[in-house]
């Protein structure tokens, strides 16, 4: 036995990395390290564009995509061959494609003189000269049945999202701030994802690029012997993550139209090579394509197929499914840990003849009705009637080919996955409910819904095209968050001319550190510079600086960084001086926290003013009245201009007066008196109630009563409209 | 026997298990008792850093039924991670250890701790024993892991053509960063330089930042071929990328100190180049800083990293060290034979170029001649593997010969280290009339 040149021999076995320890989005032993054309999700759902109907399909790669990562930044790769597949008739019940889309990238770089790699200076328009490398790609469509090619068209991939270098993906176009949120009108999507949408050939739509990661689960609970955990301890294992995902919209007359089943299915090459060169002519290196990625419905590779046959998984087409993986759906292992590690042995979940889960997963094509017109979408706010649950939380849809379920009027099929799978659909808590329930028979018989806790995305889903959610800010983000989605909001601050606003935040949970960050913006929505001294002891840092400041100190900034201990409080307070500013103030975190804002005037008091969740509108006391006057403070977590209407009503029901507030901005805030509200207002005194109503986004308020005498002032809380 | 385990040795010392794990050592691993491979492999793990933590949890929990084997085999990998990012091949022997465990902890072995025991096996140079392993897991399984193992341990044996095949089984099945790497290397050791950085670049594109380390080695080998074909810049690009990736990457230093060593900033160069071996003090990183040191005018410094190669370089790289002491003229005999014993475990190209260059050094010329042609019989571009061919061809009064091999050495003379570029200069002088 000897030692060795370490160097050349370890450099090649080092290489032969270990099997890889399953969890979602890191699915199978040999892809797990292959992030480029390692899928993540396939979706597939019908969607409407004006008078059009679409299948709208999504493939995602790269899990685990950390934002705002440099040099190198995430990016297809040139070597893999992306391909979406729809199977249509007989085709479907077989497993087979019937046409293939095909993406395939190029990458180039302006400057390769340079280590700036991806970005040159702020992106105005996608690439131009800030950006530093471009992809670009292109569409083929082959049709598996007579083998014919047809060049759909090219395009090029936005930037990622790093920050700075891209304002425009972030709130207020700036990028300091989170991501936006999704939209519900292609005029409100950010600017590089609206230049990145290409219309191809024959009346298709699509996009490719970096994009927040739509699954959210708790995965580590999941793969941590099913130990899940309660609603105050959700950990979304996916939040703060983006993937690469590619849209297409696929025009129904394409298909043949809408009355049908589709079957969709998304897999991953890389090309084999000759490891030989040939000998007497040119070394020829490349070799055919070699599938080694493959997904169709969420969670069946990570979750039913057991660790040995997952790279098998990979490797063969839904053709073989019966034949290979079709007793893993029939005879879930999953059923049985349900019911002896959740249930203690004693649980509902039938674990043979599963012939409900294998109706939906073999072969493992995602089913869309194309008969039901469109879905029901997330979003901000989610379409009416839609349930993160589908068919569990009574989102369904009407299919004119198909009798639907048992007992419910005919044609009733789920509204979102298991039948397509849509944007928003929690398909781990659709999948656990449906191994708990039993859906074989007439009558069904439906346990749950159960699930992870985790109940919505750490960012909302745009409801057109690309549909999936803007790529999270690589300067501003934040991971297993469940507040990036509902920040805590005060909708009111002031500071100046002796008003003093004191935020504090409290952490209670007793097992974990909160991190976060706190922001003041102005009444524009626009980030506002603030001097704050911070408690004693705790810490804050200015987004604006790379270290640390001493507590107890000055520092004006628009943002804080901060973290807070285990049942930790931090106060940060507005140091008072200069001119009066009012504004509202969000505080962002990775685990909940509890939060007042003191808010003082000078000779008159302290009231405390509570955060306020995103409302579409309110109700508040109202009252002018022996020299006490009602105010309001409303403040837009949206991302667009919205349109406020505020009415006064009195103590009997009657509208005394209207206001209207157009393209109020997006984050905007405004603090205004009733009587300043309503100059028209001709009674000398009134009391009623005020309301509010959101149109375009949602809103968050507080209220307050003032009188002219110390002590004459309280907050006064506000309650959602029905 | 002991003495050429150092690194081994105290590891055992480590553990606290120094005569169990003597009479590992010492014997064959197949003579090991399984139960004292679960103790040995279980004993608590020391250290600080974040691989550490992970090794002391799979530990912990490997030691716990139900799932110890599961658990045992997560730690078995961990250790070949801890060995990489450490360059202690004392771990390799605890991940051999762990796949012995799995067997005991069973009814017999799987393919589980197949594929770990002959990854260790071959990290230990124990081709053949590893070459049972992975034919057993072809012909059993024949996953795309089996066949980069089999491939990895015929090269060795320099079975190039059977490597090969197992790669193309490999590639075929599964192409991703350790299959293109792997082809890479067969078309560098084919002469096929563009070929062998064509399939770096795709392997560098399909890697993971979970795995930083197989990208930055992948990095650093394209950039040795853009530096040898002369595209200095993009190799300084790669090597930037990999130190981005995985900091103080002991490989992507000595390379940058090589190419700085190259440009005539040997000042510079000892930077990288000290920091390259203190990480991982091989005679391959030693020698090329002790040049390093000796041209930025520090030849006493240099001397004290030749004497540290001179005490440690037949245990730790033995291969290296007989090429370095037959090109230092010292102690030829010690150089041919650690060169004998290499081939008679490896018979690959390198390791024929090392014979041949002890020969030389012994005054064997015609025995010289004969593993030269073995060395250069695949058509590898290196530059030492020329220069040798062309001064034992000289040294044969095989002018014409002698010219051609030089010639090729000259043209890719940035490859060399100084003392060899002066040799070259030294023997292309005589062909100049």
């Amino acid at each position: 036995m000897r030692f060795m040149r370490r160097g050349l021999v370890s450099a090649l076995m080092g290489l032969l990395v270990s099997p890889v320890w399953a969890s979602s989005h890191m699915d199978a032993p040999l892809i797990t390290l292959d992030d480029a054309a390692n899928t993540t999700d396939v979706y597939a759902f019908v969607a409407r564009r004006g008078n059009d109907q679409f299948l709208s399909t999504a493939l995602a790669v790269y899990p685990f995509e950390e934002p705002g990562i440099g040099p190198n930044k995430y990016n297809f790769d040139d070597n893999v061959l992306y391909e979406i597949h729809v199977g249509l008739g007989e085709d479907v019940l077989e497993g087979r494609a019937t046409y293939s889309y095909q993406f395939r990238f190029q990458t180039a770089f302006k400057n390769r003189q340079t280590i700036l790699q991806s970005f040159l200076g702020v992106i105005q328009d996608v690439d131009d000269a800030g950006q530093n490398l471009t992809q670009t790609y292109t569409v083929t469509r082959i049709d598996r049945r007579t083998g014919g090619e047809t060049q759909l068209g090219s395009c090029v991939v936005p930037p990622n999202n790093q920050g700075i270098a891209t304002p425009f993906y972030n709130q207020a176009d700036n990028g300091e701030n989170p991501a936006k949120q999704g939209v519900s009108s292609s005029l409100d999507l950010d600017r590089y994802t609206a230049q990145s949408i290409c219309e191809l050939n024959d009346g298709h739509l699509v996009f490719a690029g970096q994009r927040d990661d739509g699954f959210y689960a708790d995965i580590q609970a999941v793969f941590d012997l099913l130990q899940l955990r309660g609603p105050d301890d959700r950990f979304d294992s996916q939040g703060g993550f983006n993937v690469h995902t590619i849209a297409l919209n696929i025009p129904l007359d394409e298909l043949g139209g809408p009355q049908q089943v589709a079957g969709v299915y998304a897999t991953t090459s890389r090309r084999s090579v000759n490891v030989f060169p040939q000998d007497g002519g040119p070394p020829e290196l490349m070799g055919p394509f070699v599938q080694v990625g493959r997904q169709g419905n969420p969670l069946f590779c990570e979750a039913l197929i057991a660790i040995e046959d997952k790279d098998l998984y990979n490797r063969t087409t839904p053709e073989r499914d019966q034949e290979l993986f079709s007793q893993y759906a029939l005879n879930p292992e999953l059923a049985g840990l349900i019911n002896a590690i959740v249930f203690g042995g004693n649980g509902p979940a039938i674990e043979t003849n599963r012939t409900d889960l294998a109706a939906i997963f073999i072969p493992d094509m995602i089913k869309v009705d194309l008969s039901t017109g469109p879905a029901r979408l997330a979003g901000p706010p989610d379409d009416e009637g839609f349930s993160r649950l589908g068919v569990f939380g009574g989102d369904v849809l009407v299919s004119e080919i198909q009798p639907g379920f048992p007992g419910f009027p005919a044609g009733t099929i789920p509204g979102g996955w298991p039948n397509g799978r849509r944007f928003g659909d929690d398909v781990l808590d659709i999948a656990i409910t449906a191994v708990i329930s039993d859906l074989r028979n007439d009558p069904l018989v439906i346990n749950g819904p159960a699930g992870d806790s985790v109940d919505a995305n750490d960012i909302s889903y745009n409801k057109v095209f690309p549909y999936a959610a803007t790529p999270l800010n690589g300067r501003s983000h934040l991971h297993n968050g469940v507040n990036v989605l509902d920040p805590v909001n005060f909708a009111h601050f002031g500071n100046g001319g002796g008003f003093v606003s004191d935020i504090v935040l409290t952490n209670p949970s007793t097992t974990t550190e909160a991190a976060g960050r706190v922001q003041f913006r102005d009444q524009d929505g626009l980030p506002l510079q603030v001097g704050v001294v911070a408690t004693p002891g705790i810490v804050p840092r200015r987004q604006s600086d790379s270290g640390q400041v001493p507590a107890s100190s000055l520092n004006v900034a628009s943002s804080f960084d901060f973290v807070l201990p285990r049942g930790g409080t931090l106060t940060l307070s507005t140091d008072g001086v200069g001119d009066v500013i009012a504004g509202s103030v969000a505080v962002i975190s990775d685990s909940p926290v509890g939060g007042v804002l003191r808010f003082s005037i000078p000779g008159i008091g302290i009231a405390g003013v509570q955060p306020s969740q995103p409302l579409e509108g309110f109700v508040i006391p109202a009252r002018r009245q022996d020299g006490i006057n009602t105010g309001v403070a409303i403040n837009s977590t949206a991302n667009a201009p919205i349109t406020l209407r505020l009415r006064l009503i009195d103590e009997v029901g009657q509208v005394v007066a209207q206001s209207t507030i157009e393209s109020f901005p997006a984050g905007g805030q405004i603090a205004r008196f009733i009587d300043e509200l309503f100059p028209d207002l001709e009674a000398a005194s009134f009391r009623g109630s005020m309301t509010v109503a959101a149109e375009g986004g949602l809103i968050a308020a507080t209220a307050l009563e003032l009188g002219g005498q110390p002590g004459q002032f309280t907050t006064l809380p506000v309650t959602p409209l029905q | 026997m002991i003495d050429r385990y150092p690194i081994l040795v105290f590891r055992c010392v480590a553990l606290g298990l120094t005569i169990l794990w003597l009479s590992g050592c010492s014997q064959s691993n197949s003579d090991a008792q399984e139960s004292e491979s679960c103790e040995i492999a279980l004993a608590p793990h020391a250290g600080q850093g974040r691989l550490d933590g992970q090794i002391r949890q799979a530990q912990e929990k490997a030691s716990q039924a139900p799932h110890s084997r599961e658990h045992l085999e997560r730690l078995g990998w961990l250790y070949v991670s801890k060995a990489r990012q450490s360059y202690d091949p004392g771990f390799f022997k605890l991940a051999e250890l762990s796949a012995l465990c799995i067997d005991a902890k069973g009814s017999g072995t799987t393919p589980a701790s197949l594929l770990l025991r002959g990854h260790a096996l071959h990290n230990l140079h124990r081709f053949q024993e590893a070459e049972k392993l992975a034919r057993t897991l072809t012909s059993q399984r024949g996953l795309a892991y089996d066949f980069g193992l089999l491939g990895d341990v015929l090269m060795e044996q320099g079975r190039l053509r059977e490597a090969g095949e197992a790669y193309q089984r490999m590639v075929d099945m599964k192409p991703d960063l350790r299959a293109y790497s792997r082809a890479a290397h067969i078309r560098w050791l084919k002469g096929d330089l563009e070929g062998a950085i064509a399939l770096l670049r795709m392997s560098t594109q399909a890697g993971s930042a979970r795995d930083p380390e197989s990208v930055a080695w992948a990095l650093t080998r394209l950039a040795t071929h853009e530096f040898q074909v002369g595209a200095t810049e993009d190799a300084q690009h790669a090597l930037a990328r990999a130190l981005s990736l995985q900091a103080d990457y002991a490989p992507a230093l000595l390379l940058r100190g090589r190419l700085l060593l190259a440009s005539g900033q040997a000042a510079q160069a000892v930077e990288d180049l000290t920091l390259a071996a203190d990480l991982n003090p091989l005679p391959e990183y030693r020698w090329v800083l002790s040049e390093a040191l000796r041209e930025a005018g520090r030849p006493e410094d240099a001397g004290a990293v030749e004497a540290a190669i001179q005490s440690k370089g037949a245990s730790e790289d033995p291969r290296t060290f007989s090429v370095f002491l037959a090109t230092q003229g010292k102690d030829p005999q010690t150089a041919l034979k650690l060169a004998q014993e290499e081939l008679a475990a490896r018979q690959d190209v390198f390791t024929f170029d090392a014979l041949a260059w002890a020969l030389r050094a012994a005054g064997r010329l015609e025995d010289a001649r004969s593993a030269i042609q073995s060395a250069l019989a695949e058509g590898t571009r290196d530059a030492r593997l020329f220069l040798h061919a062309g001064a034992i061809a000289s040294d044969q009064g095989n002018r014409q010969e002698a010219r051609d091999w030089l010639g090729q050495a000259e043209a890719i003379r940035h490859m060399l280290l100084p003392s060899e570029k002066r040799l070259l200069e030294s023997l292309s002088t005589e062909f100049t009339d």
